[in-house]
């Protein structure tokens, strides 16, 4: 018998395949180094306390998953030691754009900004409008005239997540919830394998 | 208890050993008793072809052995050991925690003495793992119960007590338990235990 544990090779995970295209333009992808917790605010100026809910909720599909924990997410409560600014279209902004970073785009029912050193090596740190600092690196904005229904707010929360955890593209395929007009509320079975394929990567851009 | 008693009851115990000691091979004697503390080390519970990881950490075992003579240098033994241990993942210069696991495992098996001190033994059984349940090998396995065993070597450190050093490497099956089960293949978990044992 010890021959033959000793033969056999450990338990193995095959690798899987993106059902998509995961990268940015460019085909650099990024995503949080694993293991490592995202910590998330959600500003709920202008949307209440369903936009967290609706945060927590998708971040909890995406942990879902995953096959190790390798991705894990914390709601803070400030915006000083967050990672991520979750917010509405209606509420200001809680950072500052460098120059030569621009500036969200005003379209589609959600958007995941952030910006790129020159080097295009990681990602640079957005500065808290109120000062001391911070350490926000994606900001998220939610256009509420999309998200006229919980459902519709819960789609957009979690397709945006999905670009926050790593994913820089788009599914063609409409009941996925990376789809660009995302309609699912939780990450089907190609949304899932593309995240994990992807986490498990070497990144070009280091949030 | 006072002095006379206390030497009563050592008296018994030694007649009980003495009797299972010289129980005849063929015959279902009374088991003798022992125990066994041990440590397992770290060990790779699942690979991820894509790059990931995950381990077992360090993990104290404790269990209770029943022993039954079968020969003067044979004997089965029935062991039920427990260990617990922490989750690592990791993946590149990333670690991360996975939370915890357990097992329980039940072996059947047999030791021969070599020489005066020295013995070898086989052992097969159940053995059940418990962890998170959205962590791999968890979250897809039909049941906590895998099918295992183990081989080791026992040293005896003294021929006044029954007290030896094991050192053993242990190993349960997991993998294609169900369609969803992404380790598609069964495949061996080892650890490797040292430990003492006193009585058995």
């Amino acid at each position: 018998m010890l021959i033959g544990m000793a033969a056999c090779d450990a338990p193995t995970v095959p690798s899987e395949a993106p059902a998509y295209d995961h990268t940015l333009p460019g085909e650099l992808l990024y995503h949080w180094a694993l293991g490592r917790t995202i910590r998330i605010y959600v500003d709920t100026t202008a949307s209440g306390a369903q936009l967290s809910r609706h945060v927590l909720a998708g971040a909890e599909e995406w942990k879902s998953v995953v096959y190790y924990r390798e991705l894990d997410v914390a709601i803070t409560s400030t915006a000083d030691d967050a990672d991520v600014i979750v917010h509405t279209d209606q509420a200001p902004f809680l950072v500052q754009f460098p120059v030569g970073c621009g500036f969200p785009p005003p379209f589609g029912g959600g958007v995941t900004f952030f910006c790129a050193n020159e080097q295009e090596t990681e990602l640079v740190r957005f500065p808290l409008t109120a000062g001391g600092g911070g350490r926000v690196k994606m900001d998220v904005t939610i256009d509420l005239a999309d998200a006229t229904t919980p459902t519709a707010l819960r789609s957009l929360v979690t397709h945006e997540l999905g670009h926050v955890f790593g994913i820089g593209g788009h599914s063609n395929n409409p009941a996925d919830v990376m789809f660009a007009a995302p309609s699912a509320t939780i990450p089907t079975e190609r949304d899932a394998r593309t995240l994990r394929y992807l986490l498990h990567q070497p990144v070009d851009l280091r949030p | 208890m006072d002095f006379s008693a206390r030497s009563t009851a050592i008296v018994l115990y030694l007649a009980t050993v003495a009797a299972t000691a010289t129980a005849q091979p063929g015959r279902l004697s009374r088991p003798r008793g022992g125990i066994e503390i041990g440590m397992a080390a770290p060990s790779l519970l699942v690979s991820d072809a894509s790059g990931p990881q995950l381990h077992l950490g360090f993990a104290p075992v404790i269990g209770g052995i029943a022993a039954w003579p079968l020969g003067p240098r044979l004997k089965s033994m029935l062991a039920l050991r427990a260990s617990a241990a922490v989750l690592r993942g990791s993946q590149g210069n990333a670690e991360w925690d996975a939370g915890r696991s357990s097992q329980i495992a039940l072996q059947l098996g047999v030791e021969q003495t070599l020489g005066t001190r020295f013995g070898v033994s086989l052992a097969v059984g159940p053995t059940w793992l418990f962890g998170p349940a959205d962590v791999t090998p968890f979250r897809a396995a039909s049941s906590a119960l895998h099918w295992g065993g183990s081989g080791g070597a026992s040293w005896r450190v003294s021929q006044k007590r029954p007290i030896a050093a094991t050192l053993a490497v242990d190993g349960f099956m997991i993998g294609g338990s169900s369609l969803n089960d992404p380790i598609a293949e069964p495949a061996w978990v080892r650890r490797v235990v040292v430990g003492v044992r006193y009585g058995g």
